[in-house]
Order: C-alpha cells, then structure tokens, then sequence
C-alpha cells in the first residue's frame, strides 16, 4: 500500500478482496488502517455497501457459505446427515424390492417357504423345509427392467461420462451448478428438433426423458417439454 | 541445479492439477497456458511465495474467463456478456438514473473490451465483486456520488456537544471545559484500533445501516450491532474517567451532569459532521 513511505490507495481488486473476505491477515490490517484514515476509499466502500446491499443475492453470502463450508462443525453435522440420509435410503431400497420384483417380473412374490408348512416361516429350521426348497435354491430376484416407475426409484442415469439424477420430474446433469452461472439455453418442445439437428451430440441425452437439464461445453441446455 | 528444475517441474505439475481440478477449461485458453500466467504472476507479484497456496487463494474460474476474454476469445465474451452484464447495468443503476446509469455501464464495457481492463483483475476476489468495485469507482469519478468525508475539528465536535443537549452553562469557564471534553472525545476516537474506528465511521460517518455494513465487512448484522454497542460503552468509559482525571473539579462537575447515555448521539455529530460534496445529478 505505500511507495517509498507515500501511502498510496489500495487497488480495486483489494478493495473488492477486502469485501468478499478474502484477503490474508497482514493485507487485511493495511487496508483496514487505510480505509480509517482515508475519507476518499470509505466514501467508496460506503458507496460500494449501499449498492450492493440492495442486491438480492450478494457475493458476501456465497464467500460466508464457503467459509461455513470449511469449519470442522459443519462438516460433521454434513457428514452424519449424509450417514443417516444414505442409511434410510438403504432401509427403504431394501424394504421396496418385493415391489419392484413385482412390478417387472408382472408375477408375484414367490415366498421363500412354501404355504404348505406356514409355521416355517415363523422359525424356519431347515429341516421343515420341502425337499425340493432345498435342493433347488430359491432364484435369484432378477435385476429390475428399467421400466419408468423403476427409473424413477434409482433416479440416477449414467450416459455418456456424465450422471443425471432425477429432480422434481427432471434429469439433471451433475455438472450442473446453479451457482457457476452459465448461460442457460431453454429448449422447448417446439425448438427441440432443430437443435438437436444442430447439436446431435446432445441427443443421447434429450432421450432421457421430456424434461433433461444438460451441461454442455459451459452452456446448459434445459429441455422442456412444454 | 537439477534440484532447482526438480523442484519448478513439480510446481508446474501441482498448478496443472489445481488449474484442471478448479476451473472448466472451456475457451481456446488452454491449462498449460493458464498454468504458464498464473506461474508468471506469482513470480510477479508474491517472489516467495508458493504457486499453489497463492492459485489456492484465486478465484480461478472467474480468472480464467477474465484471461480468456482479455485475450480475444468470443465465447469467454459471451459468457462474460451472458453472466455480468446484466449486473453491470443494474449495479450502475444503483449510483445513477437510467440514461446515466447506461452511459457509465457502456463507458465500463467498453474499457473493459477495448481497453482490456479485464486484465487487471487479478483473480483476489470474484468477478462479480471486482466488477463492482469498478462501477462503484466509475460512478464516484463520474462524480455522481454524494461525497462524505470528516472533517473532525474542535470547532463540530464542540458545536455537537452544543446540539446535543449538554449541559450549557453560557460562561467563559464552561465553554473552554467543553473545548477541553471535545479534545477528549477526539482523542478517545483517535486512540481506536483501526478495525473499530472503521465501523465507528462507516456507521456514523458514513450512514450505512447495519444491513449496508454487513455486505462490505463480511459480519453478522447481530455481530455488528454488538459491536457497536461495545464500542459506544468502551467510548464513555474511557471519555468518563479521562475527563474526571484530567479535567478540574468544575469541569468534573460538568462531565457528571452530561448525559452519557447521548453519547451516541454525540459520536453521530463529531464522526459525522461531513463535507457534502455533490457533483452532478443524483446519489448513493
């Protein structure tokens, strides 16, 4: 900040720093000591707050949330909702294949112990068991066709190097990152046929389903089905 | 030697890898290019320190697209155009009406295409901060903003005292006691670590609300607010016991009969007896 002893402002890219908390100790107490002794750089860091207070979303916030982000608590309150989240997750996967065998197998549910000795399922030893349940292990559930009601369940699609989740009816890239920006292109049904002439490598993905939100070379491309 | 080189190739490496890590290489502007400037800059600017920890500290996206568009690259401007245009011209509306507001945000533009002032954003903050700073600075230069600057001399902090409700006793006596309580409020306010005497100013100089101060200083509007309060009661502490120690009995006398608890309002006359300068239209 000085040049040969002559206190000079701090640039505008220290200012900025100053404001999104990003500048090291030593930096920060030297423009902290300019900026209360200098009436010209606190009328534009004033000027500077009044203005950006106004916006909605402000840079401070997202600086603050990274550097929430980064404290130790945090991350163990993250890491054991991940545990309890994935933990139910299982629970439910596990508790809903009968359903799923269901509904692509189009029979029902085989029971592992035949009806004829009811009392097996209760405590079932294996010599209670028929014969034929023990020679013949029981079938292995066949792995769920990828009918639309399963695809919903797993809600996950690997294609192409990328991986799309399903959020509220529609598949999102998971390079998708509302907070980096990029410009977003909407394409509706009616312009779809013509940018993926324009673009086939993004058909793939438009397969996916009517509404496919896809990150492609630093543009998203939102198809809708409206 | 070969250490040397050992050690610079490793270095490279490690850029390279944060660089791919961090940022989307999305534009002509390749890693091993951006690796060459960020390794140039911080031989540059920080001789001794280390190129990773320093490209850490970087927004290297925002640089990145900052870079790409200094060096020409059409779909890094339309990026840039896409992401931070738009907040430009709102950001200068904010200083400006509209056709002023438009002029200063075409000015900027401009500068930053023609000029390539994108190079001088150095990747410290984000994009978006930067650019405000510049439209901010753009504005004041413009002179569009209603300047506040101190100017805190015996004569406004005795006036302040004056309309602040102090005891007036119209004698020659009182009123060099009040002269003498002005310099211990001043000095009070000079004897503040810059961290506090800076809110202090931003608060009552400057007249930003707590809501204001909390986008520029990176604090809890709660944090502050305790904060001042802190300040305010450490203030009269200390304005209190200076002024019994060093002021005679009467004007002892006259301290006690002041109403510390206005000594806010006091602070708000002596930081904030400003000097208006208004150039052009509007105002912040």
């Amino acid at each position: 900040v000085s040049k040969a002893g002559v206190a000079v402002h701090p640039d505008l890219n220290a200012i900025a720093a100053f404001v999104d908390d990003r500048l090291a100790h030593a930096e920060r107490v030297v423009v902290v000591q300019h900026l209360s002794e200098c009436a010209e750089c606190r009328v534009m860091l004033a000027a500077f707050g009044r203005a950006q207070a106004a916006f909605p979303s402000r840079p401070h916030e997202s600086v603050g949330l990274t550097r929430r982000l980064r404290a130790p608590a945090t991350w163990l309150l993250l890491a054991a909702t991940v545990t309890i989240a994935t933990s139910v997750g299982l629970l439910v996967s596990r508790g809903g294949s009968e359903a799923d065998r269901v509904l692509s197998n189009g029979r029902p549910p085989q029971p592992e112990v035949p009806s004829a000795a009811p009392t097996a399922a209760v405590s079932p030893p294996l010599s209670a068991t028929a014969p034929e349940t023990r020679s013949t292990p029981a079938p292995k559930p066949l792995p769920p066709a990828a009918d639309d009601l399963t695809t919903r369940r797993s809600g996950v699609r690997q294609l192409g190097g990328k991986t799309f989740r399903l959020v509220a009816g529609e598949w999102v890239d998971s390079d998708y990152d509302p907070l980096s920006l990029l410009p977003v292109e909407t394409v509706s049904a009616s312009t779809r046929a013509s940018l993926l002439d324009r673009m086939p490598e993004l058909k793939p993905y438009a397969a996916l389903g009517p509404n496919v939100l896809v990150v492609h070379r630093g543009v998203v491309y939102r198809f809708s089905s409206s | 030697v070969n250490q040397v080189a050992f050690a610079r190739d490793a270095e490279r490496a490690a850029v390279d890898a944060l660089v791919q890590a961090v940022v989307r290489c999305r534009f002509t502007l390749t890693v091993t290019t951006f690796s060459d400037l960020l390794l140039e800059r911080v031989r540059e600017c920080e001789p001794g320190q280390s190129a990773v920890e320093y490209a850490k500290a970087l927004c290297l996206d925002d640089l990145y697209l900052a870079t790409a568009c200094a060096q020409g690259d059409d779909d890094a401007w339309r990026e840039f155009r896409f992401r931070h245009f738009t907040y430009i011209s709102d950001f200068a509306r904010r200083f400006l009406h509209d056709a002023a507001a438009r002029d200063v945000a075409d000015q900027i533009i401009a500068d930053l295409w023609q000029r390539q002032r994108l190079k001088q954003y150095n990747g410290r903050s984000t994009l978006r901060t930067w650019l405000g700073a510049v439209v901010t600075h753009a504005a004041i230069n413009a002179g569009k903003v209603v300047r506040r600057s101190t100017t805190l001399n015996l004569e406004a902090v005795e006036q302040s005292q004056h309309a602040a409700g102090a005891t007036v006793v119209a004698s020659e006596e009182d009123h060099a006691t009040r002269r003498e309580f002005a310099v211990l409020v001043q000095r009070a306010l000079g004897d503040l670590d810059p961290e506090h005497k800076l809110l202090l100013l931003l608060y009552y100089e400057q007249g930003l609300t707590l809501d204001q101060m909390t986008t520029i200083l990176s604090v809890s509007k709660a944090t502050l607010s305790r904060r001042l309060e802190r300040l305010r009661q450490d203030l009269r502490t200390v304005i209190e016991a200076r002024a019994q120690q060093q002021l005679d009995a009467s004007a002892a006398g006259l301290v006690t009969a002041l109403d510390f608890s206005r000594l806010e309002v006091d602070l708000s006359a002596a930081l904030g007896t400003v000097t208006v300068q208004k150039k052009g239209g509007g105002g912040v």
